[in-house]
């Protein structure tokens, strides 16, 4: 074949990431919170002093506190790396690390965990996330922090009855909701305002009292949490029938497995 | 609070693919449907009564409507209690102790006893922790306390070096000056103190040989009958295991080892025993007997457990050296039953299947998760809190139960039958093993899923993955006879089944998994080696406390399979089918039980006799 000919039968596809496998709406939705170029959809406004409120690093209003001068203040040495990845705003300005702590009941939190962290990875810079079984710890600078819990309050991957924040005594995700159908906390941080509906935070996330309760909006009712839902169950979206899923798990696992004890078996799977 | 999220409705464009596919709509209520009509099979499950039993109410009910009004740590009788004493030390030693009213109070949920599988006996967690529970201390000290040692090196070196003649009746004179010196007694000087035998009256020794003709003539009385404690079947095999030799199995007493830790058994046991060769040959302080000090306490010396790392376990025999293969040996409950290929005794009798389970693995699901709490809990971390976790979920409100249920009926089901072929277990192969790793994993997530107070009572991540975990490999390590298969399950279930079904897996504590995946065909010792000999001090499992149980049930249940009589060692199957021992290693939970309940009389107590 010509080379002329050939010239534009090797064009090269772009690369598309490949986020999830599976059919069906749980893949959907987990496909849906990790790609970035896919919109999440806003269901509150919350202001951002609240947010300031019930994080508890500072007072609203207040200033930030600093580990070094300003980026741009400062003289350091040249570094090609420096050049080409541009500073959170909350790394320009010498913010101190602060972390919000994230937990997700078991019964059907419109996100989990793992999922969660993937969400930090692919929507958020300058993170350093800790996941257990329970809950999802995020450190960043103070106003990137900040600015990313608003986010992930306001928008869809947040139920004030199912999800929380949570620095101390996280427990709770597996045990049974209480009679309003929240989440249960040992510290009881938020409360369901009867004349509004509204669940209120009556206390910041390190569950010291705050001066006034911060509404966070309306619980999601449990059957539409259904359909949001990013865990398989047995009532909803059973995992045994999710084929795709299992194969590539499995096929995860064979080929760490097998290129663990021996490289070249790997090589024609 | 303002946006566009209003009472009972999310956006159109969050909800629609569900509503919009009638289908998924279909699909839910019909899912609901099929609920309704299973509800009588699941209410006969012995999970729901017992749950049923614990929290007196539906056991699937999502909501708990007394929460947050039970009266915080006031519910639990035990708690009460520690709270009273508290109060009272604080008095008497005038500095603040156990003080429940710290902060806001806790407890505001449902604290409850929950009850011991097939039993109606109901205890508080606080009796399962091992510091309250003293039955579980003697299980460690008896393990610790044991050393064994060859006699036929030190006998040769008495012959050949000393020039002294073996006959029975010296061979049972020195068992008689041993079972003296190892509680404490003099016997070559008179000046020296000697120990109160009361204190010590746990410390004894005793023989264990393959050879009948040794056996005959050695004192009944410091022998470890083997025909006795086994199964004819087995008896032959452990038999001409062991051989023509003779082990003299050490228990130092319990009070050296609380006072020193486990490193002192060995140096104790040692030590008495060169003494009892002393007195028994009349040696001479010469030459010789550094020889005869060496033969015994060096040359052939089955330890139980290894060193750990120096800033903590330190000691031969503490837990972190000791093989997971070692532990499986020294569970006894299957010692009665045939030696058997387990699919052949399965497409026989599945009750008799479900007994030989129950045996094996009831017995290790109590042993194991004790002693990963004390290494957890003291080794480890210190005070970690989650302590009576793992008990609670091994031996606690039927779960375990339930689930080796599903798993037998699997075995039974679907596998047996291979044994018509002439084949006793399974080719240990990936997609033999996927499906039936993949069912009992969906079974048991299932379950959960619908059991939301077995949810509560698991609260922890660890606890989940103890279960899930354990019950994958238990299972692909008894269909297929291989260790290196049921390490495959393990880690595979952790790592990838569950994390990616819920989304959430262990609190981190399924690391060792993801490292352990591609470790888990080598043999080379930074990667941890044959799994029955790794232990929790092998590269990564230290902090693997959820993953013990399946490491050591692996073992087991892969000897289960081949219808092999012990693990890894033979001799430590034979030592520790000691009826002399303190703790009950044939039916743990009975002495477990005992100590919850108090009446469990432990050996090493400082305060036992009473000055006259």
């Amino acid at each position: 074949m010509p080379m002329k000919e050939r010239r534009g039968k090797n064009k090269s596809k772009e690369f598309q990431s490949q986020f999830y496998p599976g059919f069906g709406y749980v893949a959907d939705r987990r496909r849906k919170v990790v790609d970035r170029s896919r919109r999440l959809v806003k269901l509150r406004n919350i202001p951002d002093d609240d947010i300031v409120r019930l994080l508890g690093h500072r007072a609203p209003g207040g200033l930030y506190l600093s580990l070094h001068p300003p980026l741009d203040e400062l003289m350091e040495a040249y570094d090609p790396i420096k050049e080409l990845v541009v500073p959170t705003p909350g790394a320009n300005s010498g913010d101190r690390l602060r972390f919000v702590q994230m937990v997700d009941s078991f019964w059907r939190a419109p996100i989990a965990p793992w999922l969660r962290q993937r969400l930090y990875f692919t929507r958020f810079r300058g993170v350093d996330t800790v996941v257990e079984a329970e809950r999802t710890l995020l450190e960043m600078r103070e106003r990137d922090v900040e600015a990313v819990t608003k986010l992930m309050i306001e928008m869809e991957v947040f139920d004030t009855a199912r999800t929380a924040l949570r620095s101390i005594t996280p427990q709770g995700h597996s045990t049974r909701l209480d009679e309003m159908d929240l989440m249960f906390d040992a510290r009881k941080r938020y409360i369901l305002d009867f004349d509004s509906g509204h669940v209120a935070y009556i206390k910041n996330m390190h569950a010291e009292t705050l001066d006034k309760p911060i509404p966070l909006g309306f619980p999601v009712p449990d059957n539409e949490l259904k359909a949001i839902d990013v865990t398989f169950r047995y009532d909803t979206s059973q995992y045994k029938s999710k084929a795709e899923v299992l194969i590539v798990l499995s096929r995860i696992g064979e080929l760490r497995i097998l290129g663990g004890y021996k490289p070249d078996l790997i090589n024609n799977m | 609070m303002s946006g566009p999220l209003q009472k009972g409705k999310l956006p159109k464009e969050l909800t629609s693919e569900m509503e919009s596919t009638a289908k998924a709509s279909q699909y839910l209520r019909a899912a609901v449907r099929a609920l309704r009509d299973f509800l009588p099979i699941e209410k006969k499950r012995r999970v729901w009564k017992t749950l049923e039993k614990i929290f007196e109410a539906e056991p699937i009910k999502q909501s708990d409507f007394q929460m947050y009004h039970r009266g915080g740590y006031a519910q639990s009788p035990q708690k009460t209690a520690y709270q009273k004493e508290g109060m009272e030390i604080a008095l008497e030693r005038n500095i603040p102790a156990y003080q429940q009213s710290l902060m806001e109070p806790m407890g505001q949920r449902d604290l409850r006893s929950v009850t011991i599988s097939q039993t109606d006996i109901r205890v508080e967690p606080e009796a399962l922790h091992y510091l309250n529970n003293f039955a579980m201390q003697q299980m460690y000290d008896d393990i610790k306390r044991t050393v064994i040692l060859n006699l036929d090196i030190p006998h040769r070196t008495i012959q050949v070096r000393a020039g002294k003649e073996v006959t029975p009746e010296s061979v049972n004179q020195y068992l008689r000056s041993v079972q003296h010196t190892i509680g404490g007694g003099s016997i070559l000087l008179e000046q020296v103190a000697d120990v109160d035998p009361v204190l010590t009256s746990d410390a004894y020794c005793k023989i264990i040989t393959g050879n009948d003709e040794i056996k005959d003539f050695i004192d009944p009385r410091f022998i470890i009958d083997i025909d006795k404690m086994f199964h004819e079947s087995k008896v032959k095999k452990l038999k001409e295991a062991i051989g023509d030799t003779i082990h003299l199995v050490i228990r130092a007493p319990t009070i050296a080892v609380r006072t020193a830790d486990a490193g002192a058994a060995f140096k104790w046991g040692a030590m008495n025993s060169i003494i009892a060769f002393i007195g028994t040959y009349r040696l001479a302080r010469d030459s010789v007997i550094s020889d005869i000090a060496f033969a015994t306490r060096q040359a052939n010396v089955v330890l139980l457990g290894d060193r750990g790392w120096p800033s903590r376990a330190h000691a031969f025999n503490e837990y972190g050296g000791i093989p997971f293969g070692y532990l499986a040996d020294i569970c006894q409950g299957d010692s009665e039953l045939p030696a058997k290929p387990f699919l052949q005794v399965a497409l026989e009798n599945e009750e008799l299947a479900r007994k030989y389970i129950s045996k094996t693995l009831g017995c290790l699901s109590i042993v194991v998760p004790v002693l990963s709490e004390i290494w957890a809990g003291l080794y480890g971390s210190d005070n970690f809190s989650l302590t009576p976790g793992l008990v609670v979920a091994s031996i606690c409100a039927d779960i375990q139960e339930d689930f080796l249920d599903i798993m037998t009926n699997l075995a039974s089901k679907y596998f047996a039958r291979i044994t018509r072929t002439n084949i006793h277990v399974v080719p240990a192969r990936w997609y033999n093993l996927r499906w039936v790793i993949e069912t009992i994993v969906h079974e048991i997530m299932t379950t959960m899923e619908k059991y939301p107070t077995m949810m509560e009572l698991l609260w922890s991540g660890i606890q989940r993955t103890f279960l899930l975990g354990s019950m994958a490999a238990n299972m692909a390590a008894l269909l297929t006879g291989s260790t290196t298969a049921g390490l495959w399950a393990l880690r595979y279930t952790n790592a990838l089944l569950v994390k990616e079904g819920w989304l959430r897996s262990a609190a981190g504590d399924e690391m060792v998994d993801h490292i352990g995946m591609p470790n888990s065909c080598s043999l080379r010792l930074e990667e941890g080696g044959l799994p029955e000999l790794q232990g929790m001090n092998s590269p990564a499992n230290i902090f693997g406390i959820a993953q013990a149980y399946g490491m050591a049930g692996l073992g087991y249940c892969a000897a289960l399979a081949r219808g092999d009589p012990w693990v890894c060692s033979p001799i430590v199957k034979v030592a520790f089918a000691d009826p002399s021992l303190k703790f009950n290693f044939k039916n743990p939970l009975a002495d477990i039980i005992a100590g919850a309940q108090k009446t469990y009389k432990p050996a090493g107590e400082r305060a036992l006799k009473k000055e006259a």
